[in-house]
């Protein structure tokens, strides 16, 4: 796919008014500890993060090196999956998203643990989503026989993405493929864009949203590299505020009856309040974790807010 | 600086440890009290990433924000340890939050004066008092996946 033609931010609004009305959602999943000036959550463990794999991972991407794992409750082999979900619904938490590293094959070692998922789901009543990475069909069977709420992936259509930062021997088709045995199995696909994961710059973004384009995905995340420090990456500056803000108003208008979040992960300080203006002038449907004073301006824009303490990914919850 | 290791973590052994805030405190003896965030404080919040701070002459009160920090797992206010007068930020930190990534110990936030005895009372101080704290809290924390455990 080549760059497509820029669409204008007055467009992809127009398009997110006539599908989806007024409506901006805030989303504060359990992932941080975080509250603003606007937003102070009222149960900070509503929804958690639980590692398969604690902190290993076999993949050692460059934007990552284990870091994202380091804040997630861990499973050891005393307390398996259900055993934590447990301690955590007693402690309040009402779901959880199950995620963990990866193998050499680009998938989250999640099928050891598909039985306990779906008895986290049918005798604790909590909600499950899954980060699966590269998904293959007997996962898709396990994640369907467990009916897991949501199956989050991120998407890349660049194979030199895939190759130098994730250092994994998968094409884009690998990527396709699990979308497809997702959808096959009728699943919740919430698929992530990482925008400027190709070292701050955009490489397979528009073959990553051509792609999900041709499945009946739940919600698009769209994600922002975020330089971690400790990283190869931890130097590199966040790609540039325009391209990021011209993919928002793309993946609007492309996905115009889909919602599109802007999730979690993205740069803070100055970026992250430009990115959560743009995210609000171009359409998007919601925003995990909104700067300081974004409320106040969605309102100034016409939107309505409506405030929801777990993932942006549960957008079909909110009803 | 005298030390003592608590469950991997290094405490400075002559300041005072808020339990609420997990934040330190060192008086310097001469009425002024710097304020920076423990050990636990600085690892629960993760990467530190931007940093504000109340100006100078800002009065503020125990369990109010005398800032606000943004991190990679926490985004919200610093909360102060006991109540007085800012008389001072330490300006190579706001210019530079990361060095908080590297070592928080070394770095304080803010100097008050005018501060309340009175909220020295509840803090701990000395290895016989914090450890078993610490260590309480090490465990909690890692329970709840806000550090690895």
């Amino acid at each position: 796919m080549s760059t497509p033609a820029l669409v204008e931010p007055g467009e992809a609004m127009r398009v997110r008014r006539e599908t989806f009305g007024d409506a901006i959602e805030f989303y504060a999943p359990g992932l941080k500890r975080w509250q603003s000036s606007e937003w102070v959550p009222e149960k900070a463990n509503r929804f958690l993060p639980v590692s398969v794999t604690g902190t290993a991972c076999a993949l050692q991407c460059d934007h990552c090196k284990t870091k994202v794992l380091e804040g997630m409750i861990t499973i050891s082999k005393d307390t398996d999956l259900f055993a934590t979900a447990e301690r955590l619904k007693a402690q309040g938490t009402e779901g959880i998203l199950v995620s963990g590293g990866s193998t050499r094959r680009g998938g989250v070692p999640l099928l050891p643990h598909v039985d306990a998922m779906r008895r986290v789901r049918e005798e604790l009543g909590m909600r499950v989503i899954v980060h699966s990475g590269a998904v293959s069909p007997k996962l898709a069977a396990g994640l369907a026989e467990a009916e897991v709420d949501g199956v989050m992936l991120d998407i890349m259509g660049a194979e030199e993405t895939i190759r130098e930062v994730y250092h994994l021997d998968l094409t884009p088709a690998d990527f396709e493929r699990s979308l497809q045995l997702l959808a096959e199995r009728e699943m919740r696909i919430i698929p992530h864009i990482v925008l400027g994961l190709h070292y701050g710059r955009f490489l397979g973004e528009w073959h990553a949203l051509e792609m999900i384009g041709r499945y009946p995905v739940s919600t698009l995340i769209l994600v922002v590299l975020t330089p971690l420090i400790g990283t190869p990456m931890g130097e590199l500056e966040p790609p540039p505020l325009d391209d990021v803000t011209d993919f928002f108003a793309l993946a609007r208008v492309t996905m115009p009856d889909t919602k599109v979040n802007l999730g979690c992960g993205r740069p803070g300080g100055a970026m992250k309040v430009a990115l959560d203006r743009a995210a609000i002038d171009h359409g998007l449907n919601g925003i995990a974790y909104p700067a300081d004073g974004m409320v106040a301006y969605a309102k100034q824009q016409g939107l309505e807010p409506e405030f929801f303490e777990y993932c942006c990914s549960l957008t079909w919850a909110n009803a | 600086m005298l030390t003592f290791d608590v469950a991997g973590y290094e405490l400075v052994a002559d300041r005072r440890y808020d339990p609420d805030t997990h934040m330190w405190v060192e008086l310097d003896g001469a009425g002024l009290a710097r304020i920076g965030l423990d050990p636990l404080g600085r690892e629960t919040s993760g990467d530190v990433v931007a940093l504000s701070l109340r100006d100078p002459g800002t009065a503020v009160l125990r369990g109010e924000p005398f800032g606000d920090l943004e991190a990679a797992k926490f985004v919200g206010p610093l909360i102060a340890p006991l109540s007085g007068t800012i008389v001072a930020c330490n300006e190579s930190v706001l210019s530079e939050p990361g060095v908080l990534n590297v070592d928080a110990a070394s770095n304080w936030l803010v100097a008050l004066e005018g501060f309340d005895a009175a909220d020295l009372d509840g803090m701990l101080r000395g290895e016989s008092e914090v450890a078993p704290w610490f260590a309480a809290e090490v465990e909690r924390f890692r329970t709840q996946g806000a550090i690895a455990e």
